[in-house]
């Protein structure tokens, strides 16, 4: 159903019809924000990053293959669009206060358990906003959106073993950053 | 066995890329090596700390503000599309009256100095209004750019040298708008 949903407002999309789109953008917004906040770890920057990449997929429309789901499609092209943009910024990693205290979708009951999981979780997010962003991508790419090594060396246009090695550096970085703490 | 490949295997193993026969072999290695073990219990610990990053609401509407972006894209694309339509109809009818201008002048240029009297002919035959409409078009349009240019009346080889000019530059204008609209944002990443 959802499928069938997603293909015609694809079809529609493709013909131009923007209303279209932007039901499909209400559909996906929430988990490409989520890959654009998880690669730059600033709210207003994943913002401003996932209206660019939906942007930019309305503009590539016609390059996608209707056969194959757009969730992974446009997630991993924000992905490169985060990518791009922390190559060309230099990205210096700020926590803004806000961030601290806005709510997230669930929450677990217990507010000990809520706290210990919200700073678990703010901990971890700081590390990978400490990462190279190429182990960032490769990171989010493998963890968050369950991509095979071989699917992340195409989508990143880099070899195979980079993929391996910068996996593997990133999450020894990603362990001794969490041993200190 | 080296650290680069124990590495590899670790990396395998964390992502269950490993097979039973080489999970079987890691673990005697495991048992060998324990800052190994250590190694992979800290990878784990990463791997499992990955879970406690919860999925957030962006705090706007960000179909909204793309629906925002995209309508002037499409607009423009209209109106781009409108403009293009329209040049393409002058080009055609500016290179039609173009391309006889030039063969009437180029026939005339060898007529006088070839000295060969057919060629003359066919400049004629080129630069004779090809219909009552190119005539008058033409008449008109020559006195008025000699008016505009506050020149005496213009030739007829001047006329056809302003024709040509007129012509090249809406095409040139059309090569331009053609080139910009191709012209894509640089980004070696996207899809």
């Amino acid at each position: 159903m959802v499928l069938s949903t997603e293909n015609d407002l694809l079809l529609r999309s493709k013909r131009g019809d923007t209303e279209a789109y932007g039901q499909l953008v209400k559909l996906y917004q929430k988990s490409v924000f989520n890959v654009c906040y998880r690669m730059l770890n600033e709210r207003r920057d994943a913002e401003d990053l996932t209206q660019e990449s939906f942007v930019r997929a309305y503009q590539r429309l016609e390059t996608f293959d209707l056969t194959r789901p757009f969730g992974p499609w446009i997630r991993r092209l924000a992905t490169n669009q985060c990518l791009n943009y922390l190559q060309r910024k230099f990205f210096v990693y700020e926590e803004l206060e806000e961030e601290r205290q806005l709510p997230s979708a669930d929450r677990g009951k217990n507010p000990e358990t809520e706290q210990v999981q919200r700073e678990q979780a703010e901990s971890i997010r700081g590390a990978i906003s400490r990462l190279s962003p190429q182990f960032r991508a490769v990171i989010e790419m493998r963890h968050f959106q369950d991509m095979s090594y071989a699917e992340i060396s195409e989508a990143l246009g880099m070899p195979l073993s980079d993929v391996k090695s910068n996996l593997y550096r990133g999450r020894r970085q990603l362990a001794r950053e969490m041993k200190d703490e | 066995m080296s650290d680069r490949s124990l590495d590899t295997r670790l990396n395998e193993y964390l992502d269950g890329l490993l097979s039973a026969e080489e999970i079987g072999r890691l673990k005697t290695d495991l048992k060998r090596n324990p800052e190994l073990a250590i190694r992979l219990a800290e990878l784990q610990k990463v791997v499992k700390q990955f879970e406690h990053i919860d999925e957030l609401e962006p705090s706007r509407d960000i179909s909204e503000a793309v629906l925002h972006q995209l309508g002037p894209i499409n607009k423009n694309e209209k109106v781009f599309s409108r403009i293009l339509s329209f040049e393409l109809l002058a080009t055609g009818v500016l290179a039609y009256f173009a391309s006889l201008a030039l063969s009437g002048t180029l026939s005339e240029v060898a007529a006088w100095r070839l000295q060969i009297p057919q060629f003359a002919d066919l400049a004629n035959r080129f630069l004779a209004p090809q219909s009552i409409l190119w005539e008058e078009v033409r008449h008109s349009a020559s006195s008025g750019i000699a008016q505009w240019l506050r020149l005496p009346a213009l030739g007829s080889f001047s006329a056809d040298i302003i024709w040509i000019a007129l012509a090249l530059a809406v095409m040139s204008l059309f090569v331009s708008a053609l080139l910009l609209a191709e012209k894509k944002p640089l980004n070696t990443r996207d899809d």
